[in-house]
This record gives structure tokens, sequence and C-alpha cells, in this order.
């Protein structure tokens, strides 16, 4: 395995595998049912899923989707690819908000979590719950509706999944009139990464609420079509199935040039090989690299 | 008569300055994935002009040895550069 015709060989079976890959890309339906994503496997059901799961761990009603929080997280996320910035206010200085209101969503409180570069949905749900203000917005007791979208483009020259998440809750639920005027423009950050506007009762003085719009099933939603978001289907991304390649393909060869190392410096056989120190070491920098670089961000 | 001291403490310390520059390089140039690609294959032939060096001051250096480190580099770089293209 370690002469240069075994190592040709690894050579030709990762080569044969990324020709195979971007070839699937062409046409991307695979027999039974599974889809090549196009850059991950993530999908606005199963971010759903497993928001009001880690909900539901803390004892939460589950959220729900809500149309004009979907088209407002839609809409964010459009603009952030047009202006090509990765943060929750634009250099224009249009924050999270201004989309929510657009989308005619009317609201007492709200929230934001971002992430892109991610393969699956699971990983990124974890990164959002590693980080105490994402974690804070997913297991806010005050939001009820969630708005979700996952968009594919190209973001500061990288070709990446961008994920949207809001969070609000509207500004009466289950009553036509409050004698609270709950919206404000007042947004408190509650750290750097987050942005999440706190309830504020300004004025005592009836406001008529208009009923609130039956919440459409997810299903129904008029997200637009998105490769990395096709419902139904098992999705396959590229990026996991590289990864798990070359981890593979590299962990073996550690193990093999680990074991050849021992062999040969416990039995003494004198050979005219090259340096297995430095092919480890090279190895492992490589292994690094790609867990390190296959993880996305998260804002 | 100076006689260079062909230590292999300074063969690895070079090795190592090598991967340190290449990872710290991926990492400075995270959000432009031709600079990383740039970085990751220049790393590569460097891994391999530094297998040369290696064995030719050991005086074991054979062509079956430059093959070894070609593949061996060529299989590092190419994983890397997988992943950035799938990204």
């Amino acid at each position: 395995m370690l002469q240069p015709a075994g190592l040709a060989v690894m050579v030709m079976f990762f080569l044969l595998a990324q020709t195979s890959l971007q070839l699937l890309r062409l046409s991307p339906t695979l027999p039974g049912g599974f889809v090549l994503g196009y850059a991950s496997s993530i999908s606005a059901s199963q971010v759903l899923e497993m928001t009001n799961a880690e909900r539901s761990q803390q004892g939460l009603p589950a959220l729900t989707v809500n149309e004009k929080l979907n088209q407002a997280a839609q809409a964010k996320a459009n603009h952030m690819f047009q202006n090509d910035y990765w943060a929750h206010v634009a250099p224009d200085g249009t924050t999270p908000w201004t989309f929510i209101r657009n989308a005619g969503y009317s609201y007492g409180v709200a929230g934001e979590n971002l992430a892109r570069d991610f393969g699956d949905t699971s990983s990124m749900v974890r990164a959002w719950m590693t980080s105490p203000t994402h974690k804070a917005n997913i297991v806010h007791q005050k939001y009820s509706q969630t708005g979700i979208a996952v968009v594919d483009g190209k973001l500061q020259g990288v070709e990446t999944t961008l994920v949207v998440q809001l969070f609000g809750s509207p500004t009466a639920v289950g009553a036509r009139t409050t004698n609270q005027a709950a919206r404000s423009d007042q947004v408190i950050p509650a750290e750097p990464k987050v942005e999440t506007k706190k309830e504020v009762v300004v004025e005592e003085q009836p406001v008529t609420i208009a009923p609130l719009e039956p919440v459409p099933a997810l299903a129904e939603l008029s997200i637009e079509p998105q490769s990395g978001n096709t419902l139904g289907k098992t999705i396959i991304s590229p990026l996991t199935v590289t990864k798990v390649i070359a981890s593979v393909l590299i962990t073996l060869l550690v193990l093999v040039l680990t074991y050849d190392l021992l062999l040969s410096s416990k039995r003494n056989i004198p050979r005219k090989v090259g340096n297995n120190w430095a092919h480890i070491g090279l190895f492992s920098i490589v292994l690094l690299v790609i867990i390190v670089m296959a993880q996305g961000k998260v804002l | 008569m100076i006689r260079l001291n062909h230590n292999h403490s300074e063969h690895y310390a070079v090795l190592a300055f090598i991967l340190a520059v290449g990872v710290l390089g991926l990492a400075w140039f995270r959000s432009d994935i031709s600079l990383q690609q740039i970085v990751v294959w220049t790393m590569a032939g460097l891994y391999v002009v530094w297998g040369i060096g290696h064995h030719v001051l050991r005086k074991d250096f054979t062509l079956m040895i430059l093959a070894e480190y070609i593949l061996i580099a060529l299989i590092a770089a190419g994983s890397i550069q997988a992943i950035l293209l799938n990204r």
C-alpha cells in the first residue's frame, strides 16, 4: 500500500470519486430517490424539526412556521447575496427588523440566527446550540413563530449555503385588542453575534390588532425552490461525501504509515523509502484542515 | 573548512515551518478559494522539495522515493482541493 504503485491506486481512486461527483452534479437525481445537493443537505423542514426538538427538550412549545417570517428570511438572504455581506445589519444600515416589517409581520419580540458553509442541518443546529446567544434565540420562551430561508449562492467569493432563521412573536396572540403597544423599534443586541428585540411597553392605550393570519403548513409555503432544500427526498451533500472519502483515505494512510514505522523500527529493517514521520505529519495537518475547513460559521 | 551539520532535527524544523506557513496561509485567505488553492499546491510542492533535499542529504535518494513524495503530496493537496471545490 505504501509502495508508489499502491499510492498511485489511491490517487486514481480519489480522482475517480471526485470526477463521479462532478458528473453527478450535471444529473443530480440518483436512483432510489436520492438527490445530490449543490453544496449542502440543509433543508428548512429539518431546521424547523431540530429547532423544535431543542425547544421540546427545554419543555417549551414548538415554533410554528409563519409565511411572512419566511418571506422576511428569504428577503434577508437575497439582500446578503446581492450586497455581498455577512452580518445582521447590512452595510447600508438595514436591520433584520426592516425585512420583518416589510413582510407585514407585526411583532413584539423578534430575533435572527444566521449560518453559512454548513454541509448538513444537524451540525449547523449544533453550532447554534453551542453558542449561548444563538441558543438563547432557539429556546426563547417568548417566541412562538419562525421563518426559515436556505439559499445557495456566492457570498464574498465563496459558493455557500446561507441559512437565515427569524424568530418572532406577533404583537397580540389570540386577542384582537390589547392595552399594550408592544411593538418597538428599539434594538437591544444581547451580544455582538445576535440582535434581539425586547418587548417594550410604550404606552397604555387600546390598539386594534388585525386578526392573525392562519399559519400555513410548511409544505404550502412559497419559499423559492432551492437545490439544497428538496422536500421529501434524501439529499446527499457532495461536501459531506468528499469529506468522508478524504478523511477515511487519510486516516487509513496514517494508520498504515504508523504500523509500518513501528514494524520497521522493531525489526530493525533497513529500507530505502520516504520518511514516514514526515508523511504522518503532513497527513495529520491535512486531516485537521479538512475538519476545520468543512465547518460552517454562525452569526 | 566549513562542514555542514545535516542534523535531522533541522530538517524537521524546516518541514514544520512549511506546514505551519501553509496552515496559516489557508486560514489567512479563508475567503478566497483561488488563493487557498495556490497555498495548498505550493505547500505540496515544497513538501516534495523538502523530501528531495532530506533524502539527498541523507544520501539515500532514489526515483522511487521521489515518486512516493509526489504521490503523497498529490493525495494531501488533492484532498484539501476537493473540499475547497465542494464547499
